[in-house]
């Protein structure tokens, strides 16, 4: 098989997967977890996640199972030098199974929040990714960039 | 049920496909370690000396060392992994590096490259405090043979700083995850 394939079972694919992201700035509340709007799609397996109304991530029927996630948030101020703290949390089912955050003086304008998590999950379990920046003046944002994966998140499927 | 003894199984002369399972098969299952091959190629390189960082400079870190590199797709004397042929598809990348002696507020970043100057992923840390900091990035990408990938981290202090020349503080890693 040098030069051939061979076609695996589902269970044996790295599928479900996606990797998303925000394609520009979302203006958020400060020292406020928000949902972190995932607009783009690199690619996304079995459209499995929701890119435009509820920016989740959703187990198709017959792909429940053990599932890495990871999330990234860029958080800035628009005001300049004002941000005191960026976070970012990975939601399973509405509620947070664990972020990670920074705290950074409130003497600089962005800063970059990285978490990642396994979980187990069944047919129907929704992942969603928030973001907090907590800031001292101006307007708190996740920076998106439409060529780049600044604020981004991916998942996929572990096999076995 | 019966029990197949072989040591190969290829397709028919002229094909290339091999399907395991057809109408019947819900799972195939595999004995514990016998999948050989998937989510290849696959690699880990780290840092094994101290590399000094200059001041405000995007810099390659130079990962010259490796705990596995499945396919050889990793120059530990280019630091670029390179998608072999045949190897197209989605890959995960994730890198993390220990820079020592910060100050208040000086930054650091970790960033992934792919074919030297697109830049795919960058994290942005600030210290919040004097001492290490540890930072990382990671990204999927879907990528194409030939397509390389290298790691870099960029400081803003005032002053060189140094890189912490471990296995367990400044790495890279990366797998296929499939086509």
């Amino acid at each position: 098989m040098a030069n051939g394939s061979i076609t695996l079972n589902s269970s044996m694919k790295n599928t479900p997967g996606f990797a998303v992201r925000l394609t520009s700035d979302q203006t958020v509340s400060s020292d406020t977890p928000t949902k972190i709007q995932l607009n783009s799609e690199a690619y996304d397996t079995d459209n499995a996640f929701d890119n435009s109304t509820n920016y989740r991530f959703t187990v198709p029927s017959g792909a429940a199972g053990k599932y890495y996630f990871y999330a990234q948030m860029y958080g800035s101020s628009d005001a300049g030098d004002d941000v005191v703290e960026t976070s970012v949390y990975i939601y399973k089912n509405g509620t947070s199974q664990g972020f990670a955050g920074t705290s950074i003086n409130d003497k600089m304008s962005y800063n970059v929040s990285v978490k990642s998590l396994t979980l187990d999950l069944s047919v129907g379990d929704y992942i969603e990714f928030y973001g907090k920046v907590t800031i001292s003046a101006g307007t708190p944002l996740f920076k998106g960039q439409s060529t780049r994966f600044d604020t981004h998140a991916l998942g996929y499927k572990l096999t076995g | 049920m019966s029990k197949l003894e072989t040591n190969t199984i290829d397709t028919v002369s002229g094909t290339t496909n091999l399907v395991v399972g057809s109408t019947n098969s819900s799972t195939v299952t595999f004995e514990s370690g016998a999948a050989t091959g998937h989510m290849y190629p696959s690699f880990f390189a780290y840092l094994n000396t101290t590399q000094s960082i200059s001041d405000s400079t995007d810099t390659t870190l130079q990962m010259a060392a490796e705990l596995w590199d499945t396919d050889s797709a990793f120059d530990t004397s280019t630091y670029k992994f390179t998608v072999p042929s045949g190897k197209a598809g989605k890959y995960w990348f994730y890198v993390a590096v220990q820079l020592q002696n910060l100050t208040d507020l000086d930054e650091a970043r970790a960033m992934i490259y792919k074919n030297t100057s697109t830049r795919l992923s960058a994290s942005r840390y600030f210290q919040g405090q004097n001492g290490t900091i540890n930072y990382q990035a990671g990204v999927a990408a879907n990528l194409s043979a030939g397509d390389t990938i290298e790691f870099k981290t960029r400081q803003v202090s005032g002053g060189a700083k140094n890189a912490e020349g471990t296995s367990d503080v400044t790495y890279c890693l990366g797998y296929r995850l499939g086509a």
